[in-house]
């Protein structure tokens, strides 16, 4: 059996971030992964540092204290990790949709989220391609972009420097307790025994869970995108339209509200249809695009970017986004003493500073903070 | 291939440096150099280059070529223009207006 102080399960921004940061913090850890890293959805997103569409409260509260943890975080690898700021754009096409928008946006400002508010005339001024005549307007916070990529394997590659040890293509079979511990995970790659032990499993803590007799409620959602080629610099901010915020994680019907913004490459990314999974579709089969995919986006880019309906696609993703019920995330000690889970954030590329150092302090007090504990769920 | 600024993926221009770079971050499979460097990620999708990176990668980490996971070809398999994809739909959409399999 291989042993460890901290098993890490999860190969994603979570699990490679608290491997990063206990390693920093001198902790013998432990990270797993069933595929290679970036495989589930941290691989497939948009790489956002997205603060306007964080829940009021507590989810707000630290998306705001990731943000700036960020300023310092992205050089903090010594690696380029394609940050960049960029602005995000919410686009409201109805009055409803508008009012809403606004009085969402509204109760978050004594929080401290800053972001312009424009109307269509203003949003076409400032993004040339977009088109604002099925548009009432938009807020536009600034915000940030990283590769996906580049932050994953380069916290792993740092973790590894500094002691951790990372197995890919290692799954998790079964977990091992006793009373109220967890003291073993039994994978296909033999025993890893450790104190603390971390899920940071996105799509699959449910499934792990439920080995050990855990109700996590973490659901998934299929989300999927298309690649473009790469193109010289067409759109500004990213766009979302405001009713994937509304729709994006309810759990009722196929959703093609539209995404799409432009990569460090140069890529430009739209998408993602999302509709629910947990029911249909099982994590372990291998999915493919759907014909509702082509259909939405083709139809939602023609409504509002139709000048780039002519250039290429190239390829396509699809992903199983985990999410929850009232959008509350995990992120505590969960049925056992030594089970920690970090999972069904809404967003969790901004929170990745945030995440590594606070399961170092939990690590380290042996408690959690007391800002996190709604976030308790058992 | 032993000179290092060998081009290995011509659409994305990735070398093999950078690909042997890759593999020392702690890559293990086609999808992982991929994800860090772009090889394969350009308009032919890695129609050629995804051979020798799987060469390469099964030499460094001295094991055989069929240890090592296939990426699957991803849809739409060569660069098409959005607005075909838009021309198929209104095809289907007729179709089923008139009470046709699309």
């Amino acid at each position: 059996m291989k042993k460890a102080q901290v098993i890490v399960v999860g190969g994603g921004y979570f699990g490679t971030s608290i491997t990063y940061h206990l390693a920093k913090h001198g902790v013998k850890t432990i990270l797993l992964e069933q595929k290679e890293l970036a495989s589930g959805s941290s691989g497939a997103n948009f790489g956002c540092i997205q603060v306007q569409d964080a829940e009021p409260g507590i989810s707000l509260d630290l998306t705001l204290k990731s943000f700036a943890m960020w300023q310092s975080f992205k050089d903090e690898l010594g690696l380029d990790l394609e940050y960049r700021s960029r602005g995000h754009l919410i686009a409201a096409a109805t009055e409803q949709e508008w009012e809403n928008l606004l009085a969402i946006q509204e109760g978050k400002k004594a929080q401290g989220l800053k972001y312009e508010v424009l109307t269509a005339e203003e949003l076409a001024g400032r993004e040339p391609l977009l088109n604002t005549s099925n548009l009432v307007g938009g807020t536009l916070a600034m915000e940030a972009a990283i590769n996906p990529f580049k932050v994953i394997y380069g916290m792993a590659a740092r973790a590894r420097e500094l002691g951790a040890e990372v197995y890919q293509h290692t799954t998790v079979q079964d977990i091992a307790t006793s009373q109220n511990q967890v003291t073993e995970v039994v994978t296909d790659k033999g025993l890893f025994g450790g104190e603390v032990f971390i899920l940071a499993t996105g799509a699959w803590t449910k499934k792990l869970g439920a080995k050990i007799g855990l109700n996590i409620p973490v659901e998934y959602i299929k989300g999927e995108a298309f690649v473009s080629e790469v193109l010289p610099p067409l759109v500004n901010y990213y766009y979302a339209s405001a009713s994937f915020f509304e729709e994006a994680h309810e759990n009722t019907g196929a959703n093609t509200a539209l995404c799409l913004g432009q990569t460090a490459a140069g890529n430009i990314l739209m998408g993602e249809t999302a509709r629910p999974a947990a029911e249909q579709i099982d994590l372990d089969t291998k999915e493919f695009n759907s014909f509702e995919l082509c259909a939405g986006v083709c139809t939602e880019v023609a409504k509002y970017f139709p000048e780039l309906l002519k250039y290429k696609i190239i390829r396509s993703w699809q992903t199983f986004s985990p999410y929850t019920e009232q959008l509350r995330p995990v992120l505590n000690f969960v049925g056992y003493d030594n089970l920690l889970v970090a999972a069904g954030f809404k967003s969790a590329a901004i929170l990745v500073p945030y995440i590594g150092a606070e399961i170092v302090n939990i690590i380290q007090q042996g408690q959690i903070s007391a800002d996190i504990k709604e976030f308790s769920i058992i | 291939m032993n000179k290092t600024d060998t081009i290995v993926c011509r659409c994305e221009e990735v070398t093999l440096a950078q690909i042997e770079e890759a593999i020392r971050m702690g890559a293990t499979s086609l999808k992982a150099i991929k994800k860090i460097t772009r090889a394969g990620m350009g308009d032919c999708q890695g129609k050629t280059c995804h051979r020798q990176i799987m060469a390469l990668l099964a030499q460094k980490l001295n094991i055989s070529l069929d240890q090592l996971e296939e990426d699957l070809p991803r849809f739409p398999f060569m660069p098409v223009p959005l607005e075909i994809l838009k021309t198929r739909q209104r095809e289907v959409e007729t179709a089923e207006r008139k009470g046709e399999k699309p």
